[in-house]
């Protein structure tokens, strides 16, 4: 089971700015009729956006006729919700979309219905995607900077000829003191590690 | 019976814009058609034809269904040749309960209850077309094509294929619809020296590069056609009648060619076409008679029923020979041909398939070469004989 977010439906669509790229057609025509029935502020653009819409807070976007270079940021990078419009379900075309990073769609022809569960599907995928993504870069880092707690673990054992487990405890406590996390303890420790020693002969006498 | 005697029949081929060689032969079929049925006296019912031009224009094609269908009583529309037309036809089609007669190879994915597909789609074109060309002369093709989904897509299918049997595209490169400026094109193709050329360029564009590469094979044999061919799933007859001499030795598949009258067919009246006889000019012909023969099986032009009919109605004569429908995809069960375009334009055929049903979404090719490509599997023991 997925949780849902503590306030839910999550979106305040009113204080939504929302941009459609798609060229001129009543398929652009129903999106934007849509999302303003609905309480949204809306840009139409094609066959770019611009880079003040980085700032927009979902960007519903072509499938059919987009291609590389409409966005003012790297593919898969988009900073908001992106929600594709898909008439032909050609692979090639769904695979673009797809690269786009889409978190969801919408099909052609528009209906009144289905544009209001799209925002709250994108909105909450783009969220999911996001705190995944923030959640592997922390883990990511503490694994590359596993070996940094390695080596300020053995540098304690040495400088205070202690044990592994109370090198290892001394790590932690030295990190809860200093409100730091074990990793930029670890790097404090291996930066000058004799003022640790001298703190361990201080904190023994 | 209860059709009326006159029944309306909607007609969309655009006669002006980047395919309209492909339109005004659809169109002349059409209108062939219509006249052939009315004068048959075989039927209860006389079609009366309503053409809308679109002009190539995607925007114009819902209003010209919209108005066939509210204006005009049509419940059936024969017409449209690309995918983008077709994809904007749809949605009138469905919302009215009419039924669209899709008469054109195009890229697939896609079924519709309103819409019956007589037109092969990919396992039917470029399957085949691959299957004949790959072990003939490799396996690095350059792949190019106008820029919208047709070209997007079979360039796609193309380089799966391709990778499946261990080669790789050399190039790909689109060019915008009606562009006939093909010269960095030629200039790519001359340096990299792909095994042959896909095209899936239409009309100006396609002659253009046609003749621009017959003339690399002038100056350099080692692009002649028969060494380095342009291969196309949606070159025609009307086509090669523009381009002339240089058409020469494309390697081109289709349902229908000049003179390719299947022994168990109809052979359709050409005797008003201006342009020269070809799958474009074949197809909506066909389509028509269908249509006229389920009405008659049905004596109803309510278009659910006669889908219905189309479907159950197993082989319809034709002029691609005894074709049926399928019934999950309403696509059609097809025997293309692949051929070479001779000296004096005419398309000799090098081979026709056995039928082959539709798979427009192409799971049934996938799972067929993943079970190709995997080893047989493993006997769990050895059998002994003992005496």
């Amino acid at each position: 089971m997925v949780a849902l977010p503590a306030q839910w439906p999550p979106v305040h669509l009113m204080n939504w700015h929302a941009v459609v790229l798609h060229p001129a057609h009543t398929v652009a025509d129903a999106v934007v009729a849509q999302l303003e029935r609905l309480g949204l502020t809306v840009s139409r653009r094609w066959p770019a956006l611009e880079p003040a819409d980085a700032e927009a807070d979902v960007v519903l976007f072509d499938a059919d006729m987009g291609h590389d270079g409409q966005f003012p940021w790297p593919a898969g990078q988009a900073p908001m919700p992106l929600v594709a419009l898909i008439g032909s379900e050609a692979p090639g075309r769904i695979g673009w979309a797809l690269t786009q990073g889409a978190d969801t769609h919408l099909l052609k022809p528009i209906h009144s219905s289905g544009v209001f569960s799209a925002l709250l599907i994108a909105s909450h995928a783009f969220e999911a995607k996001r705190r995944a993504e923030a959640e592997v870069r922390d883990l990511r880092e503490r694994l590359t900077r596993r070996q940094a707690v390695v080596r300020a673990t053995l540098l304690l054992m040495q400088i205070n000829g202690t044990s592994e487990p109370l090198a290892s405890r001394q790590l932690r406590s030295l990190a809860m003191e200093q409100r730091k996390t074990i990793e930029d303890m670890a790097e404090a420790i291996i930066a000058n590690p004799g003022r640790y020693g001298a703190e361990r002969r201080r904190l023994s006498q | 019976m209860s059709a009326s005697p006159d029944i309306a029949v909607g007609i969309i081929f655009s006669q002006s814009g980047p395919y309209d060689l492909v339109g005004r032969s659809a169109l002349e079929g059409a209108l062939a058609a219509v006249a052939a049925i009315n004068a048959s006296g075989r039927y209860p019912f006389a079609f009366k034809a309503i053409v809308r031009d679109p002009q190539g224009d995607s925007r114009q094609y819902a209003a010209a269904a919209q108005d066939l269908i509210a204006n005009h009583g049509c419940r059936h529309i024969i017409g449209t040749i690309t995918s983008w037309s077709r994809k904007e036809v749809l949605p009138v089609v469905e919302r009215a309960g009419a039924l669209l007669w899709y008469a054109f190879p195009y890229e697939g994915y896609e079924t519709s209850d309103h819409v019956l597909y007589l037109g092969a789609t990919a396992n039917q074109h470029i399957v085949p077309m691959f299957d004949y060309v790959l072990p003939r002369f490799g396996n690095r093709p350059f792949l190019i094509g106008s820029n919208y989904i047709w070209g997007w897509e079979v360039n796609r299918i193309a380089r799966e294929l391709v990778t499946a049997s261990g080669g790789e595209p050399v190039g790909e490169t689109y060019l915008p619809l009606g562009d006939t400026d093909v010269d960095h094109l030629i200039a790519a193709i001359a340096e990299r020296r792909p095994d042959f050329v896909l095209s899936n360029l239409i009309g100006p564009s396609s002659h253009a590069f046609v003749r621009a590469y017959a003339a690399l094979g002038r100056r350099d044999t080692a692009f002649a056609p028969d060494r380095r061919p342009i291969v196309s799933c949606n070159l025609s007859e009307v086509d090669i009648e523009v381009i002339g001499a240089d058409a020469a030795g494309i390697l081109a598949t289709a349902t229908y060619f000049d003179g390719a009258d299947d022994p168990d067919g109809l052979v359709p009246d050409f005797s008003a076409a201006t342009l020269r006889p070809s799958e474009c000019f074949v197809a909506p012909y066909t389509a028509l008679h269908i249509l006229a023969s389920c009405i008659a099986r049905t004596g109803s032009d309510e278009p659910a029923r006669v889908r219905a009919a189309a479907i159950a109605g197993g082989d319809f004569a034709t002029a691609f020979g005894p074709i049926r429908f399928d019934a999950n995809t309403g696509h059609c069960h097809l025997r293309p041909y692949l051929g070479r375009v001779g000296a004096g334009g005419r398309v000799d055929l090098l081979h026709r398939t056995p039928p082959i049903p539709p798979d427009p979404y192409l799971v049934r090719h996938v799972a067929e070469r993943a079970a190709l490509a995997s080893p047989p599997p493993r006997q769990p023991f050895q059998l002994k004989v003992v005496n």
